[in-house]
C-alpha cells in the first residue's frame, strides 16, 4: 500500500515536470504552426529573422521579471527601465559615453539597493517598484523627451548580425535558454534562487545570507532589463521614453505562460523563452490572418487566458471550494 | 483611567503614537506640501482646489483597488485603466451629447464597469487564474473592445454633465464632495457590514475565514464587481471633466491606483484597510505635482519626485508584509 502511494506520487511528480515545458511548447505551436501554414514563404533565413527579431528584447525583459518572480517578488517597473535604457543607448552613449556607462552601473546598483531594502525593511516589491517606475520614466524623459536619438553602430550591428545557417534571433534565444537553464538548475545560485521562492525559511536557516541573495537576484533583474533595452534600441534604432511601457505586463504574462508562478519557486528556462516568443508571435499571426491590429492586444489576452485555463484544469486536484 | 494615561504621555510618546497611525503620513505630507505651496503661490487655496479636483479620480479608483487588495495576497485589479476607458466611452456614446441621456449614460458606464469586474472574478474562480494575470488579460480584451467599438475617437460629453462636474460649493469642487460621500459609504461598508468584515477576514486568512462560514466566493465576486463599478464611475466623471472619453484616459491609473492605496496605509498583504488614507495620499500626489509645476519643474523632475516620495513614504511608514 505504502509502496503504491509512493509510486503514484513519483509518477505525479514526473508528469508535473513534463508539463512545465509541455504547456509553453503547446502554446507556441498553436501560434507558430498557423503562421507557417498561412505564409509558407516565411520559412527561410530572412523570414525567421524577421519573425523572431522582436522576441529578443521581450525574452530578455521576461527573464528579468522571471528572476523577481522566482523569489516571489515582482518588478512593476521593468517596462519603464527598458524604455530608459533605449534612451541611454540612443542619446547618452553617442554623446557622453562615460555618463551613460556610469548611469547603467548606477541602475544595477539601485536595483541591488532595492533588493536590500525590501529584505531589511520587509517591504512589498510591488509598491517599491511602482515608485521606481516613476523615477525611471522621469530620467528617460530628462535624457530624451521625444522619440529620436542615434543608437551607436555596435548595438545596431549586433542586432542585425548574420549568423551562418541559423538566423541570429533563433541562435540567440537558443543560447539564452541553455545558459539560463544551466544557471537555474545546475548552479548553486539557481538552487538557492528557486529555494527562496519555495521555502525562504529553509534557505535562511541553512545559513545563507538572505540579504546577499536578494541583492544578487535584483541585480540580475536590473542587468537583464538593461540588456533588453539595448536589444530593443538596436532593433528599432531609436530612443523613446515610452517605447516599452507595456513590457512590464507582457513580461509578467510571458513568465506565467512559460510555466512560472506568482508563488515563486517554479520556473522553467525553456518555458520562459518560449512564453516570450508566443507573446511576440501572436501579433504576426493576426496580421497574417488579416485581422485588424486593433485586435492584437485582445488576442494576446485571450491566448494567455486559454493557456492558463487548460493548465489549471490539468493541475486541478479535487473540487475547489474557494479561491 | 484611560484619560489620565493619555494626558501623562510625553511628547515623544505622542509623536510615536501618531507615527504608528499609518494614514497619518499622507496627511502630514499634505500639510507640509501645502505650506510649501503657500510660500511660492499667491493663491494657495486655488492650487489646493485644483489638486483636489484631480485627486478625486485617484480616490475613486483607489476605493475599488483597496477593496480588492483587502482580500489578501495576490488580489489586485490591473484592469482598471481600460475599464475606465471602456466605461467612459460607452457612457459618452449612450449620452450622445444630449442632457436627456445623462442618466442612462451613467447607468451604462456603471454596467460596463461591473461587467468587467464580474468577468474578472469568473476568470479567477472558475479558470483558477491568479488575479494579477486574470485582470491583466481581461484588460487586454477590454482595451480591444474599447478600440473596436469606439474607434479611439474623442466622444464629447453632454453640456449639462460637463457643467455639473465643474461646480464648486464654497470653493470646494463638487467632485470631491461626492468622493467624500462615497468614501464614507465604503468605510461603513468595511467596518459595519458582514461583507466588509468578511473580506477583511478573507485577507487575513482565507482558509480560516472559509471555515468560519464567510462566503468567500460571493464576497470576492462583490469585491471585483465593486472595483469595476468604481472604475466605471471614474470613467464617466473623468470623460465629463476632461471634455471627452479617449482610449488612453485611464492609463495613469494603473500604478497610481495601487500607490494611493498603499501610501494611505492599507496593507498590501490584505486584511487591514484604510479609507481615509486614500484621500490623503491622492491629494498629496497631485499637490506635489502642482507644487513642482508652480516652481517650474518639468515633466521629468515631476515623475522623479513622485517616485521618490512613494518610495520614501513606504520606507518611512514601513509596514511589513507579514510573510507566512
Amino acid at each position: 500500500m505504502e509502496n503504491k502511494l509512493g509510486e503514484k506520487r513519483m509518477s505525479l511528480r514526473r508528469k508535473g515536470r513534463a508539463r512545465d515545458v509541455l504547456m509553453p511548447l503547446m502554446s507556441i505551436l498553436i501560434v507558430f504552426v498557423p503562421i507557417l501554414v498561412l505564409r509558407p514563404r516565411v520559412i527561410n533565413y530572412t523570414g525567421f529573422n524577421l519573425l523572431f527579431n522582436m522576441a529578443i528584447p521581450v525574452a530578455l525583459a521576461t527573464i528579468a521579471q522571471m528572476f523577481a518572480m522566482t523569489i516571489s517578488e515582482i518588478d512593476l517597473s521593468i517596462g519603464n527601465l527598458v524604455s530608459l535604457v533605449t534612451c541611454i543607448a540612443g542619446s547618452l552613449l553617442p554623446t557622453r559615453p562615460l555618463l551613460g556607462i556610469l548611469l547603467l552601473f548606477g541602475i544595477i546598483a539601485v536595483y541591488m539597493l532595492v533588493g536590500a531594502v525590501l529584505y531589511l525593511r520587509n517591504l512589498q516589491s510591488i509598491v517599491v517598484t511602482i515608485g521606481m517606475s516613476f523615477i525611471w520614466t522621469g530620467l528617460a524623459i530628462m535624457i530624451q523627451p521625444h522619440p529620436g536619438g542615434n543608437v551607436p553602430e555596435f548595438i545596431v550591428g549586433a542586432m542585425n548580425m548574420r549568423t551562418p545557417v541559423v538566423p541570429m534571433p533563433i541562435f540567440f534565444l537558443l543560447i539564452l535558454a541553455i545558459l539560463l537553464h544551466v544557471l537555474l538548475f545546475k548552479s548553486s545560485f539557481g538552487i538557492l534562487l528557486r529555494g527562496m521562492g519555495g521555502n525562504r525559511k529553509a534557505i535562511e536557516q541553512s545559513g545563507h545570507s538572505m540579504l546577499k541573495l536578494q541583492m544578487a537576484v535584483f541585480g540580475m533583474v536590473g542587468l537583464f532589463g538593461i540588456l533588453s533595452g539595448f536589444a530593443l534600441a538596436g532593433i528599432t534604432t531609436s530612443a523613446d521614453p515610452n517605447i516599452a511601457r507595456n513590457y512590464t505586463l507582457i513580461a509578467v504574462a510571458s513568465v506565467v505562460l512559460g510555466g512560472g508562478s506568482f508563488a515563486g519557486g517554479t520556473v522553467s528556462a525553456v518555458g520562459v523563452v518560449l512564453g516570450a516568443c508566443t507573446m511576440t508571435l501572436v501579433g504576426t499571426l493576426l496580421t497574417f490572418l488579416r485581422i485588424s491590429p486593433d485586435w492584437q492586444i485582445g488576442a494576446q489576452g485571450i491566448i494567455i487566458l486559454a493557456v492558463l485555463f487548460i493548465n489549471s484544469q490539468l493541475k486541478k486536484s479535487g473540487k475547489v471550494r474557494y479561491v | 483611567m484611560s484619560d489620565t494615561a493619555v494626558n501623562n504621555r510625553t511628547p515623544v510618546e505622542l509623536l510615536k503614537n501618531f507615527i504608528s497611525i499609518r494614514w497619518a503620513w499622507s496627511y502630514t505630507g499634505v500639510v507640509i506640501v501645502f505650506l510649501m505651496v503657500a510660500m511660492v503661490s499667491r493663491n494657495p487655496f486655488q492650487t489646493l482646489a485644483a489638486s483636489i479636483s484631480f485627486a478625486s479620480f485617484f480616490v475613486l479608483v483607489g476605493l475599488g483597488q483597496m477593496l480588492v487588495i483587502t482580500n489578501g495576497p495576490g488580489n489586485i485589479d490591473l484592469s482598471i485603466p481600460y475599464t475606465i476607458a471602456l466605461a467612459g466611452s460607452f457612457a459618452m456614446k449612450v449620452m450622445g451629447g444630449m442632457d436627456s441621456g445623462i442618466f442612462m449614460g451613467i447607468l451604462a458606464g456603471i454596467a460596463a464597469g461591473s461587467a468587467v469586474g464580474a468577468f474578472n472574478f469568473m476568470l479567477i474562480r472558475f479558470a483558477l487564474i491568479p488575479p494579477m494575470i486574470a485582470t491583466l488579460a481581461s484588460s487586454f480584451i477590454v482595451r480591444t473592445l474599447a478600440i473596436v467599438f469606439f474607434r479611439g475617437m474623442l466622444i464629447k460629453p453632454p453640456r449639462g454633465l460637463e457643467v455639473f462636474v465643474n461646480v464648486k460649493i464654497l470653493q470646494v469642487p463638487i467632485l470631491f464632495l461626492l468622493v467624500i460621500l462615497l468614501s464614507v459609504a465604503v468605510h461603513l461598508l468595511l467596518s459595519r457590514t458582514a461583507y466588509g468584515r468578511g473580506i477583511q477576514a478573507i485577507g487575513q486568512n482565507t482558509k480560516a475565514a472559509w471555515l468560519a462560514g464567510v462566503k468567500v466566493n460571493s464576497r470576492k465576486l462583490i469585491t471585483y464587481t465593486l472595483s469595476g463599478v468604481f472604475a466605471g464611475i471614474t470613467g464617466v466623471l473623468l470623460a465629463a471633466f476632461s471634455g471627452g472619453a479617449t482610449l488612453g484616459m485611464g492609463d495613469e491609473y494603473l500604478l497610481n491606483s495601487i500607490a494611493v492605496v498603499v501610501l494611505g496605509g492599507t496593507s498590501i498583504a490584505g486584511g487591514d484597510s484604510n479609507v481615509q488614507g486614500i484621500i490623503g495620499a491622492s491629494v498629496l500626489l497631485y499637490l506635489i505635482v502642482n507644487f513642482l509645476n508652480i516652481i517650474g519643474f518639468g515633466a521629468s523632475l515631476r515623475y522623479i519626485v513622485t517616485g521618490v516620495v512613494i518610495v520614501g513614504i513606504i520606507l518611512a511608514a514601513g509596514h511589513g508584509k507579514g510573510r507566512k
